[in-house]
């Protein structure tokens, strides 16, 4: 099943993007090169579209998904997060069904958390980006996603994820490489979910031993 | 245990949270140092010591033994500029730099090493810096080594750092064990994320409270903004506040006014300064030059357990490949490992699913070589430009080229081998076309065609400097060998910021002997005219 279906004839952007073409041969780096923690131009362009539409599928509020306020993620942020997170951390990603809505709503606060923390420019850089996966039309052309986030599977998360990491467009993978380095980020940094793995955090001596770990 | 920093606050050290000020408040002090890191921490020590007043302004908070639990998250997004997410502006190198009181020293890893004789023979050939030669050096650091519990770490390397010797030594290349500046240190890992057992003689455990002793004051969590000028004098330096914890500017400004003014706000940050305040540039040499050391990392899977988290983070280096080309040929580097937590293993390898899974599945077995490309000394490596945003923060544009692809596919080389060396069953590149390789030879082959296209290769850097170079001749630098503008008055630039190359060894400790020799000789001219 290829996510194309949708809109027969019609080649994804970001589809043409992964192929080397005269015009990105003849696309110097200079020309490419916008200041930002991905180094996005084209994110700027097309996310400002998206912006201006102002029709992402929910409207832009703080969302309180599981009774949190989020100062930076909306309501869209959090779906799309949700549906990325599983597929990125995949064979580590909990079984049990409880244990994945813990996770994600775990996880959905250290990366807001994380995100508030990165100084305004990289914020505003990642508001859009999200902004671009989020607005349907952006996130069709960019990354050859039709259906909004909580329809898609994982198998699509995953291509497009794959088509932006093998993109011959360095924009595209600029864009991967912060995704998945703040999404993984904020997911291992955490040692309940990585105790399996081996680390649990420092060893439990110093806790008992140094006098930033005792409650007094 | 008494914690020192606590013991200072409780006896009256002159410490603010720029927040807490009234807005458009006043402060005056005979110097003003921006920065509190090796360079400005330093030279606070020494110009505080000669009895001027001090004032020390830094961006980030005052963070200390209570607040460094040693966890991944915290120490990422609290103790590092944009929260460890600072990159070159195409995006192709991650850069780490402190935020944070003592700068970069409160979160490295406390490698030491003198500034290379070739490296400051280079300076006297090149730039004209003839008082930097190693026999004026050495006084420097000999006395920065004393103070600071500079000596050679004597536990057993982890099994991380024994696998870099182990290569070194089945290969006959050269390896040497690592100077580092602690006291009592308890061997544990996590100096990344500031020292947990006071054991780091970091500047925030060393020279800011030698300063703070002798009636220096320290203004946390302000941003220099810019200076004002009159003619060839700045007049008085406008900072912005941050909010308690540094993360957003708080709206409120407070105006510093001193009779001279040192510039240490890292290599990044001291040339955005001068930018914002549009200061003299008539040969455009401020912020070129700027060097990160780029470092390329190989990981592999040995068949016993690394556990890269624990023990002293580098105790072993190889300069086997560091001049082998001569100072200014092709690209040298220097090999040492690097520790892996599983946060920044993750945001290092930049890639989902399996991969990623099992890539991390495998931390505890997991060896992380790294390799510090030398840049600098080369006409095809003039480093990057800083450059300010559309909000005025700063970002370095650092191109990459061929010369230094070339270094970087050598050092690949070099890491696989000696991993391989150690015993690795797999070796592969953090690269994103980089498989598991198997053997030497197959790493080898795959190596030598792997795609140095932007983005696909992991870079980081911990080692920002230049920016504001030192040289005689105004034209291709920004202050002479004192550290004193070329144009302006009342400013030393003392940081790493002043290097007119990259070092080709960790820094730091070449950033003090720098900063106690510049900073002596501002005192003496304050003083004595």
């Amino acid at each position: 099943m290829s996510h194309k279906q949708n809109v027969p004839g019609q080649k994804p952007l970001h589809s043409l993007l992964m192929q080397t073409s005269p015009i990105h041969n003849k696309l110097s780096r200079r020309q490419l090169i916008k200041t930002g923690i991905f180094g996005s131009a084209v994110l700027s362009i097309s996310s400002g579209a998206a912006s201006l539409s102002a029709s992402t599928e929910t409207q832009d509020q703080p969302a309180h998904v599981d009774g949190h306020p989020y100062p930076f993620l909306n309501k869209d942020d959090q779906i799309l997060i949700t549906a990325l997170l599983p597929v990125i951390i995949d064979l580590n990603w909990p079984k049990d069904a409880k244990d994945q809505q813990i996770a994600t709503e775990k996880t959905l606060r250290s990366i807001d958390l994380y995100i508030t923390r990165l100084g305004s420019f990289n914020a505003g850089e990642i508001r859009k980006l999200f902004d671009l996966l989020n607005f349907r039309m952006t996130r069709f052309l960019m990354a050859g996603v039709w259906s909004s986030w909580d329809k898609v599977d994982k198998k699509q998360v995953d291509e497009f994820l794959i088509s932006w990491k093998l993109s011959r467009f360095s924009l595209l993978t600029g864009a991967y490489n912060a995704l998945t380095d703040i999404l993984a980020f904020c997911w291992y940094s955490n040692p309940e979910n990585t105790s399996k793995l081996g680390y649990s955090g420092p060893p439990e001596y110093t806790l008992q031993a140094l006098p930033q770990f005792k409650n007094t | 245990m008494s914690d020192p920093i606590q013991a200072g606050i409780d006896k009256g050290w002159l410490i603010t949270s720029a927040g807490s000020l009234p807005d458009k408040t006043i402060l005056e002090a005979d110097i003003a140092i921006i920065g509190s890191g090796a360079g400005g921490a330093t030279s606070a020590e020494f110009l505080s010591k000669a009895g001027l007043k001090v004032i020390i302004i830094e961006e980030g908070k005052l963070r200390y033994q209570k607040d460094f639990k040693m966890n991944e998250f915290d120490s990422a997004s609290t103790l590092y500029q944009e929260a460890t997410s600072r990159k070159t502006e195409d995006a192709a190198i991650a850069i780490y730099q402190g935020r944070t009181v003592g700068g970069s020293t409160t979160v490295n890893w406390t490698s030491t090493f003198r500034t290379p004789d070739n490296t400051l023979n280079y300076w006297a050939s090149e730039f004209g810096l003839s008082d930097y030669t190693p026999e004026k050096m050495q006084p420097w650091f000999k006395e920065r080594e004393k103070v600071l519990n500079m000596s050679p770490w004597l536990v057993p390397p982890n099994a991380n750092n024994s696998a870099l010797k182990k290569g070194c030594d089945a290969l006959g290349w050269s390896s040497k064990t690592m100077v580092r500046n602690v006291k009592g240190c308890w061997n544990l890992g996590y100096c990344g994320f500031g020292c947990p057992t006071n054991a780091k003689q970091s500047m925030l455990l060393t020279s800011v409270p030698t300063a703070l002793d002798n009636q220096a004051s320290l203004l946390t969590c302000a941003r220099a903004e810019r200076f004002h000028f009159k003619e060839d004098k700045i007049t008085h330096l406008e900072c912005h506040t941050l909010d308690s914890e540094a993360f957003s500017e708080s709206g409120k400004s407070v105006t510093v006014k001193a009779k001279h003014y040192v510039l240490s706000a890292g290599a990044i940050g001291s040339p955005a300064v001068l930018m914002r305040s549009e200061a003299p540039d008539p040969f455009e040499t401020l912020g070129k030059r700027t060097f990160l050391h780029p470092v390329n990392s190989c990981t592999a899977t040995m068949p016993e357990e690394v556990k890269p988290y624990e023990g002293a983070p580098q105790s072993v280096y190889s300069d086997e490949f560091l001049w082998r080309e001569g100072v200014n040929g092709d690209m040298g580097f220097k090999l040492e490992v690097s520790p892996l937590f599983p946060g920044g293993l993750a945001a290092q390898e930049a890639l989902h699913g399996k991969v990623l899974a099992q890539r991390l599945a495998a931390l505890p077995y997991t060896q992380s070589m790294i390799a510090l490309l030398r840049d600098g000394f080369n006409d095809q490596s003039i480093g990057g430009a800083v450059k300010l945003r559309s909000d005025n923060s700063p970002v370095l544009d650092y191109p990459i080229n061929d010369y230094i692809n070339a270094g970087f596919i050598k050092s690949y080389l070099s890491m696989a081998e000696a991993q391989f060396a150690a015993g690795a069953k797999t070796v592969t590149a953090v690269h994103h076309d980089a498989k598991d390789w198997r053997s030497w030879s197959e790493a080898k082959k795959a190596i030598k065609s792997l795609p140095m296209t932007p983005l696909r290769a992991a870079l980081f850097s911990a080692h920002v400097m230049g920016g504001c170079g030192m040289g005689l001749d105004p034209r291709n630098s920004v202050v002479n060998g004192h550290g004193e503008h070329h144009q302006i008055e009342n400013l030393n630039v003392i940081d790493g910021a002043c290097f007119p190359t990259s070092i080709g060894s960790n820094p730091q400790l070449s950033i003090y002997g720098l900063a106690a020799k510049q900073a002596s000789h501002l005192a003496t001219r304050l003083k004595f005219g």
